[in-house]
């Protein structure tokens, strides 16, 4: 075989085998579907149809002002009147920033004068009375509408965070119950924070810290409202 | 995502010239690129330009070399927007076009072909793909537009802007050059053994 021959030879063959590369299956859906959505005219909006005025709705539509005004002031009203849900994850978070001095607070030693510093900042501030355990620290925490009045002790070693707020303005969630001494107090757990939550009279009250459950009712029984 | 919509007409029209050729322009694409996903995204952007400037494809001349000369000026602006990232730049034949790569010694085994045709078709499509995508850029458009394509050298030549007798040399050459690297792949295999003195 010539030289030419040979090369010629040589091409077709590659030639022949490109040409196969036609044939061959190839998935093009992916491509359609992103070049159909891609030429999708934009969604047109549907022209607004202006209503006419007419005569008669005059009255009903004062009408159903009225009740609407009505409707809405009473949910105003009620909603401003109903105790807000205590949220055992947003509370813990409250004691994680509290006894990390994450929030701003002041170091305080005493009851005393945890009450009298909280007053001087805010005239919400709860008075807190006897506390059974070593003041460390007092804040206000601004929560479901209220002002949380919170004193960080220490007890045992164990840092604990007393939160006091008005109980026509937060109450507790459904929960495990336990009772001590006649008082009874709802035990949860958020983000491996215990906390225990009672109410009496006009006061509402949460003891929470990483200590054993128990340990809080017995604190949160210790504390005169 | 398109920037802007096509109105009804051009869409009708762009469904009815352009989108039989969708498989075209993917399988095209695949050979110009790394990874089908490259591929498809070359292949799309390739659609949405045709799309927009369907009004200017003249009916009756040829659709195919219309949406592969989108497609290849496309591609241009990838590589430019490749190379203007250096620190992406690959080191590989498709993306720099070494002058060296083109004039070397294309057809350095052609003497090691006993069976061409036979040994040909013991290879398959991938392997061929990615020896394509070895070769410098216009040589391997070349041999996607008249090997694979089947267009005829003066409709080639008007998709990549060259005269015809260019299309000639680099058909001719990259061809070599393809079975040069279809070689390499048969002796890995052990399908071939080189003679002796031959590499």
């Amino acid at each position: 075989m010539s030289n030419a021959n040979r090369q010629d030879r040589l091409d077709r063959a590659t030639a022949a085998r490109l040409s196969k590369l036609a044939g061959r299956q190839i998935n093009t859906q992916s491509v359609e579907e992103w070049v159909e959505q891609s030429l999708q005219p934009p969604v047109m909006q549907k022209p607004v149809r202006v209503l006419a005025w007419r005569p008669w709705w005059r009255p009903i539509s004062a009408a159903a002002a009225i009740l609407i005004a009505v409707v809405v002031g009473w949910m105003m009203l009620d909603g401003a009147t109903s105790p807000a849900m205590a949220s055992p994850t947003e509370l813990a978070r409250i004691h994680f920033d509290v006894a990390n001095g994450l929030a701003p607070h002041l170091k305080v030693s005493s009851v005393a004068e945890a009450n009298r510093l909280l007053a001087e900042q805010s005239g919400g501030a709860l008075p807190v009375f006897e506390l059974p355990g070593e003041v460390r620290s007092c804040c206000l925490h601004q929560y479901a509408a209220t002002t949380l009045t919170c004193v960080l002790i220490e007890r045992d070693g164990h840092l604990v965070t007393v939160a006091i707020a008005e109980v026509a303005k937060l109450h507790s969630p459904e929960g495990k119950t336990m009772t001590r001494d006649g008082r009874v107090f709802v035990a949860h757990t958020a983000n491996g924070i215990n906390m225990v939550m009672a109410h009496k009279g006009t006061r509402w009250l949460c003891v929470m810290g990483d200590v054993p459950t128990d340990e809080l009712v017995a604190i949160a029984s210790e504390i005169q409202l | 995502m398109i920037g802007r919509s096509i109105s009804h007409a051009q869409a009708v029209r762009f469904r009815q010239l352009a989108w039989p050729l969708v498989s075209v322009v993917l399988r095209t694409a695949e050979c110009l690129t790394r990874s089908f996903d490259q591929a498809e995204d070359l292949a799309q952007e390739t659609m949405l330009k045709a799309a927009r400037a369907i009004d200017s494809f003249q009916d009756g001349t040829d659709m195919k070399g219309w949406l592969l000369t989108i497609m290849r000026r496309t591609h241009i602006d990838w590589l430019r927007a490749k190379r203007n990232r250096p620190l992406q730049l690959s080191l590989e034949a498709e993306e720099l076009d070494l002058p060296g790569d083109k004039d070397q010694r294309a057809g350095r085994f052609d003497e090691q072909w006993e069976e061409p045709e036979e040994l040909m078709d013991r290879l398959d499509d991938a392997t061929v793909i990615e020896a394509l995508q070895r070769l410098p850029n216009d040589i391997r458009w070349t041999l996607l537009l008249v090997d694979i394509e089947q267009m005829e050298q003066a409709d080639a030549a008007a998709v990549l802007d060259v005269p015809v007798g260019t299309i000639k040399s680099r058909t001719h050459r990259g061809r070599a050059m393809l079975r040069d690297q279809l070689y390499d792949h048969a002796v890995q295999r052990g399908w071939v053994c080189p003679k002796e003195g031959s590499r």
